[in-house]
């Protein structure tokens, strides 16, 4: 019917429907409803300018399906048994046009029916969408390059590893980032005389400008300190509460003409003194947990954000902690960790899990935090970046004996480093290592030496080597300190027994021969390999 | 390195003459034992001299396994300390080499 009446009304002026039905912008079709399929009976003149095919080809047998594009052809012709069904249908597909390009064409059809309901023919509209479709495609791209780009500044600009080898603190920090970029960031600063600072931030606001913030903030600490430091007199160290007040005044202005606001815990673990300073400036509560009570305390100030008040004067709170303490710093993404019924994860449930698992160390804890989190919400992504940095007091225990030597990168060294380990570990008093433990651990310096000489330091014998020696009651370390290449165990591949290769075993042997190995960086930025030996008694 | 060479028999007996043999060595042994793996085919290093070896040592010997073995000769090893034997087996390498206490019990074991 309504294919009848269109005619009816394009027949009023032949001339005046040939106009219509050439500039129309869609192609406009008529097809059969048969047995055997739905044959072309009419298109519009539009087909030649859209599709750029000629009448007589779009009517013939097969073109549709030809001209769809592989990928998209099953899926266009079984949705036709929709129309059938259904009456009406709009699909999307690639279709080619007759300069051999495919473009993407929305295709809007009805099934019209005979007086009885038996199907007659079906009318349906034909739109060049490519423009549009090109357009989502670079939406996407650029939402995706967005998430890479703030994923690479979260990773190198926001987030610093927490140092593994502070005497007297076992710290470590988990990052889960979210779909969408947050300005989560941490840092930590290594002072002489036992103080560690830790700074964690949370920028308000989401995606790249965001992470952006978060790495000027975070810079702006850092900047804040060795300002200080500088005009400071020798050896003494700037209160947190000076650090925070110049890193607001270098940053408050761009927050607020930004509308933006930055909330930082910062909390400065003096080890000798066994107390924490902290400022907080709208961050989250720090969690902790005093192991001689086995109970969790909160610890909040009353500062405003960065950039919410010109004005504001940082005041910092002192707590005083004991061995095996642990303060948990965070960000409200974990607390705001939401459930399937909406509930929140919780300060009470992440101080729970703090209480718990408080007998162990600080990166197995973290581990349980997520884990907790996770099972909590019963997925492993998350709208908001889950931020942790734990920091674990150890009981302080000084080495009964420390040694050191330098020596040049040289292989030729090797003798004298063994030597100097050997005597080291077997002239502890009271407590030397057993002549064959001692042996081990001389092999395996020997082996994580040469690597460095041949390795690490290839070719520049001018390079210095530090080799530190610490002995406690129950084990001897050996750290060897160099600026040489960066060592990543993980690359090096599998030994091969065989007897096929000559080389290889280094790695192998070392984690055999010691009890212990760490790959870390020391204070000074140097790479350094950790070898722990424990001590046996005979 | 000097390295002494006793026969005995057919068989070419090394004497290692260092204490250690580690990575500042090994290349200065490879070169001074190629020409007797060259002129040998049967050749006993005797390491009773030896109280260190490292991974670069035992690679060295593995190398002259290669050596002779790819020209049908043999090595085998004899007179190992406690440590060097340990050492060995840290890396499985007791499997692939012929280990005798003496020299003289290696140089019998040669097939005549």
């Amino acid at each position: 019917m309504l294919q009848s009446k269109l005619r009816e009304a394009l027949a009023v002026s032949p001339q005046r429907s040939q106009h219509i039905l050439t500039s129309i912008p869609t192609v406009i079709y008529v097809l059969a409803v048969t047995a055997e399929g739905f044959p072309g009976e009419w298109v519009s003149d539009s087909v030649k300018r859209i599709l750029g095919y000629e009448v007589e080809e779009a009517l013939a047998a097969n073109w549709w399906v030809d001209c769809l594009h592989p990928e998209d052809r099953e899926t266009a012709i079984e949705k036709t048994s929709v129309l059938m069904a259904e009456g009406h249908l709009v699909q999307e597909y690639r279709f080619r046009s007759k300069d051999g390009h495919y473009l993407w064409i929305q295709d809007e059809s009805s099934l019209l029916r005979h007086p009885g309901g038996r199907p007659n023919e079906i009318i349906g509209f034909w739109t060049n969408i490519t423009p549009l479709k090109q357009a989502e495609e670079q939406a996407a791209r650029a939402r995706d390059l967005e998430v890479e780009i703030g994923f690479k500044i979260q990773q190198s600009l926001l987030l610093d590893q927490p140092p593994r080898d502070f005497p007297g603190a076992r710290v470590a920090a988990l990052t889960i980032p979210s779909q969408r970029i947050s300005g989560d960031f941490y840092d930590f600063f290594r002072h002489a005389g036992q103080c560690l600072d830790v700074i964690v931030g949370d920028v308000m606001g989401k995606g790249i400008p965001a992470a952006l913030l978060g790495a000027a903030a975070k810079s702006t600490f850092l900047q804040a300190l060795s300002e200080i430091t500088s005009l400071s007199e020798r050896g003494t160290l700037p209160m947190p509460e000076e650090i925070v007040t110049l890193a607001h005044a270098k940053i408050s202005r761009q927050l607020v003409s930004l509308e933006s606001f930055v909330t930082v815990c910062y909390a400065r673990f003096d080890l000798e003194r066994r107390a924490v300073e902290l400022i907080d400036c709208g961050h989250m509560p720090v969690i902790h947990y005093h192991h001689r009570t086995g109970t969790c305390a909160m610890l909040q100030g009353s500062n405003l954000p960065l950039g919410v008040s010109e004005g504001e004067i940082y005041e910092q709170i002192c707590q005083a902690f004991e061995p095996e303490d642990v303060f948990v710093l965070y960000s409200d993404g974990i607390t705001e960790a939401q459930n399937n019924k909406g509930e929140f994860f919780g300060i009470s449930r992440l101080a729970e899990c703090v209480r718990v698992n408080s007998r162990l160390d600080s990166w197995e804890l973290i581990t349980k935090i997520r884990a907790s989190v996770v099972a909590f919400s019963g997925c492993e992504t998350f709208s908001d970046d889950l931020t942790c940095v734990v920091v674990k007091i150890e009981e302080r225990k000084l080495p009964l004996a420390r040694r050191q030597i330098e020596i040049p990168s040289e292989l030729c060294e090797l003798g004298r480093a063994r030597s100097f380990v050997h005597e080291f570990c077997t002239g502890i008093s009271g407590a030397a290592l057993l002549e064959n433990c001692a042996k081990e651990l001389d092999l395996a310096v020997n082996e994580a030496l040469s690597n460095i000489i041949r390795h690490a330091c290839a070719g520049r014998p001018e390079q210095r080597i530090l080799i530190r020696a610490e002995a406690f009651g129950d084990r001897v370390a050996i750290c060897l300190h160099h600026l040489g290449e960066p060592f990543d165990p993980a690359a090096v591949p599998p030994p091969d027994f065989s007897g096929s290769r000559e080389n290889g075993f280094g790695v192998y042997m070392i984690a055999r021969l010691v009890d212990e190995v760490r790959y870390l960086r020391d204070e000074r930025g140097r790479n350094c390999i950790c070898l722990t030996k424990r001590r046996q008694t005979p | 390195m000097d390295l002494a060479i006793e026969k005995i028999g057919g068989v070419a007996v090394v004497q290692l003459p260092a204490k250690d043999l580690d990575a500042a060595n090994t290349a200065e042994f490879k070169s001074a034992v190629a020409p007797i793996l060259k002129a040998h085919s049967k050749v006993v290093f005797d390491l009773s001299q030896l109280r260190f070896i490292d991974s670069s040592g035992l690679g060295a010997f593995l190398s002259c396994l290669r050596q002779l073995s790819t020209r049908g000769g043999e090595l085998k090893l004899c007179g190992m300390s406690t440590q060097i034997y340990q050492t060995f087996e840290l890396v499985r390498m007791h499997k692939i080499f012929d280990i005798y206490d003496t020299k003289s019990e290696a140089a019998e074991a040669f097939q005549p």
